[in-house]
């Protein structure tokens, strides 16, 4: 102990200093981040990578709650996957895109069985395209390919019925990452 | 052309082909567009294996479960059968069923997986709601998914193997697919081969009938060549003829007229008839000859014409007063019917409208009855001017119309009284074609004929036509009249000294005779050019008569020679030849003969030309 008081002030202030920095750097960071609210519920999905708008360490985190509060619309598809006439309703990829503050172009989404596809960040830009929360009015369940479901507007455009735009059609979506 | 109407089909059908091939390209590439369901194969094959694939990631789970292995949860093996379990779906409903129609086992399996899975899930729904199953359970359970597994293993590996199948099936289409598209190809590309074919052998006889064309045109070239030379032939023949022709009638007539007219010892009334038969004939001869060369000239087209505007009043003036200087229209009255009236004037050859109408009006005096009449008159239809001769003669029997126009056609006269060649109006009418004019005429069996000819009446009125009265003046001089004594031949009172240049003895003592019958005058002579230059320079004659056509040198050569020495340059020349067409009369003068005469000599001519000169004591009428 007396070793250590013999350390003097002002040997240590700029250790101190350092410190008192690193910690108002942290809370200004922390500021900026917190722009984005903590997520109340269970978090469905999350978004990492060259995002400004966070609310985790570096991370945006989404409930079911937030991503239902974003725009987003209802589309009744058809889908190679079931029978007739789906209809999905969830959040604009663009809306979500715009929530986390994305600036990259490519967006690797990731599934909960260790699914990976790359989706150009301008497919979510397009007109219609959402994050499906919901499937004929009901929450997805993980057995009925939720939490969440990239639907492209196949019934706005019908040339995305193509094996290219089915494979990023990814459900079961855990986490995006923005590059 | 011929060549290109009977290919064109051709070229139709194979265009009609290209088109029906290319039509059948487009629509199998459609009909291949359409075909999407290779890629959703593909994706169902990928669900399979998928499915097959998360069996085996929940049977680990179980496994590490049952091991109490770290990170095992009862958490993580719920969330490994909820991702299962919603791979059941798609593999029963959607499109992927169908892409597996001909494969029943495969249908079967996924029948199978799902009931099975499905039936696990109260299981899994107990344990998520909290139970806890003991060890016994979990490896029952994953002895249940390694069940599951073999089937699903099953399903991946018949998925593939059927899409194997479908594929090298589709690849067979495929190829097929690629051999139909070759053949069209190389239909096409025949049909485009043959398009060209066709075109390059058009080209080609497009080409080929050019280049005969040309062919043809300089054959054409060289016929017409060859007849200009064939008739620079006959034209040089028809000159010799009428050289040939001309000379010794010259003899017979000069000495006729030479007997007849001697003074010394005059002829008695017997030979005086005979003489007059011998200068009759011979001169008639000698108009048929003309006539004749006239024809064969403008048959061959030799007869330049210049057209011009012609005044028509002096052609109809002088035509009246020829016409009352014939003999025969003594007992005739002569009316000319336009004297009074204004004439137009009309685009001809003034010497040639002259010919015609004198010709018609000779006509009108030979074929008329005795104290009958003869009337001129003009008249304008539309364009043309017509100049009309009506006579009282016996008229034209209707039969022989077709003949009238027809050289040597005398109609009936060949045998009678009046004199005639019978070429005149074929003559006449060829000469008023050739200026664009018309001739005909109506007749009225017993009380005469009216023949006209018409001419088109000059576009604009040019201020004088000098030069068709040049013409008709050298035209005049050309054929002086065969009875006239020199009209204006005053009293050459000159002796003097006349060289006569001529290859032909019986030309030379005609011309002797003539001469030397003129007090003051006598005559030399040299047959040969040179001959007559080496006299004109010794002996300096007052006047130089040349042949033109003397052997070796032509007569325009030996006036060249004389006009080229100081000493013999002022003598006056005059020719004399049997060529008489206009044009060498024309050279002639423009050569620098004083006059030009055409043989047969006549005592007449040679009378006014000496007195043109102003050489002998002629008298007033000889």
């Amino acid at each position: 102990m007396p070793t250590f008081i013999r350390l003097s002030w002002r040997r240590l202030l700029p250790a101190v200093l350092a410190a008192v920095l690193l910690l108002t750097a942290a809370a200004t960071a922390r500021a900026a981040a917190g722009e984005l609210p903590q997520p109340q519920g269970p978090v469905i999905l999350t978004i990492t990578g060259a995002i400004t708008r966070t609310n985790g360490d570096g991370v945006a985190r989404f409930d079911r709650a937030m991503l239902e509060a974003l725009p987003g619309r209802s589309a009744a598809v058809e889908t190679p996957w079931l029978s007739g006439v789906t209809t999905y309703e969830g959040p604009f990829g663009a809306a979500v895109l715009a929530a986390v503050g994305a600036s990259g172009a490519t967006l690797k989404v990731r599934a909960l069985n260790d699914y990976v596809a790359e989706v150009p960040a301008e497919d979510f830009q397009r007109d219609g395209l959402i994050l499906a929360l919901r499937e004929n009015g009901k929450v997805m369940s993980v057995r009925e390919r939720g939490p969440v479901f990239i639907i492209y507007p196949f019934d706005l455009d019908p040339a995305l019925n193509s094996e290219k735009y089915y494979n990023r059609s990814v459900w079961q979506i855990s986490t995006i990452e923005v590059e | 052309m011929n060549v290109s109407l009977w290919r064109a089909p051709g070229l139709v059908v194979i265009a009609a082909l290209a088109l029906a091939t290319a039509a059948a390209i487009l629509m199998l590439l459609v009909w291949r567009q359409s075909d999407l369901k290779a890629g959703i194969r593909e994706d169902a094959v990928w669900a399979t294996y998928q499915l097959d694939r998360e069996t085996m990631r929940l049977a680990s789970e179980l496994d590490r479960l049952v091991a109490g292995m770290e990170g095992a949860s009862l958490e993580s093996m719920g969330l490994r059968f909820d991702i299962l379990y919603s791979r059941v779906k798609p593999i029963e409903a959607g499109y992927y069923p169908e892409s597996f129609a001909a494969c029943q086992r495969c249908q079967d399996l996924a029948t199978l997986i799902a009931e099975d899975i499905r039936a696990m899930v109260p299981w899994f729904d107990a344990v998520a709601a909290g139970e806890v199953p003991d060890t016994a359970a979990v490896t029952a359970m994953a002895a249940s998914v390694e069940a599951l597994a073999v089937h699903t293993g099953e399903l991946a590996v018949r998925a593939n193997t059927e899409r194997q199948v479908t594929l090298s099936n589709d690849r067979t289409d495929t190829i097929r697919l690629y051999g139909v598209l070759a053949a069209a190809v190389v239909i096409l590309a025949a049909a485009l081969v043959a398009n060209i074919v066709i075109l390059f052998r058009q080209v080609r006889a497009i080409r080929e009938s050019e280049l005969s064309l040309r062919a043809a045109t300089q054959d054409a070239t060289r016929a017409a060549a060859e007849a200009e030379k064939a008739n620079r032939a006959k034209s040089e023949f028809l000159s010799s003829m009428s050289h040939e022709l001309r000379t010794p009638l010259n003899a017979i007539l000069g000495f006729a007229q030479l007997l007849e007219g001697n003074r010394r010892e005059p002829p008695t009334d017997r030979q005086r008839t005979a003489l007059r038969h011998i200068i009759k004939a011979g001169e008639h001869l000698l108009s048929l000859i003309g006539d004749v060369l006239d024809l064969a000239k403008i048959e061959s087209g030799r007869v330049v014409l210049t057209l011009d505007a012609v005044e028509v009043r002096p052609l109809v003036t002088d035509a009246v007063a020829f016409a009352r200087s014939i003999p025969a229209a003594t007992s005739l009255q002569i009316v000319d019917a336009t004297a009074g009236l204004p004439l137009a004037e009309v685009t001809a050859d003034a010497t040639r409208a002259r010919q015609a109408l004198l010709n018609l009006l000779s006509n009108a005096v030979k074929y008329n009855r005795p104290g009958g009449v003869v009337r001129i008159s003009a008249e304008r239809c539309g364009d043309q001017l017509r100049l009309s001769v009506t006579d009282t003669g016996p008229g034209i029997p209707a039969e022989v119309a077709d003949q009238l126009f027809q050289p040597f056609a005398r109609l009936g006269q060949e045998n009678g009284t009046i004199e005639g060649t019978g070429i005149g109006l074929a003559i006449t009418r060829k000469l008023v074609e050739q200026m664009g004019g018309a001739i005909g005429y109506v007749s009225s069996d017993g009380e005469g004929s009216t023949f006209w000819i018409d001419l088109p009446v000059a576009a604009e009125a040019p201020v004088t036509s000098l030069a068709a009265r040049t013409t008709a003046a050298a035209a005049t001089a050309a054929a002086p009249s065969a009875d006239g004594d020199p009209a204006g031949a005053a009293a050459a009172t000159r002796d003097g000294h006349v060289l006569y240049v001529e290859d032909n003895r019986s030309n030379i003592a005609l011309m002797k005779a003539i001469i030397e019958e003129v007090a003051g005058l006598r005559l030399s002579s040299a047959e040969t050019p040179e001959n007559g230059l080496a006299l004109a320079r010794s002996l300096l004659p007052d006047l130089i008569i040349l042949d033109i056509n003397l052997p070796g040198m032509s007569g325009f050569d030996v006036l060249a020679a004389l006009k080229a020495e100081p000493a013999t340059a002022a003598i006056p020349v005059v020719a004399l030849s049997a060529d008489a067409t206009a044009l060498s009369i024309e050279r002639g003068l423009e050569a620098g003969f004083v006059t030009y005469m055409t043989k047969p000599v006549r005592i007449g001519d040679v009378k006014r030309m000496l007195a043109t000169v102003g050489l002998g004591r002629l008298a007033r009428a000889s």
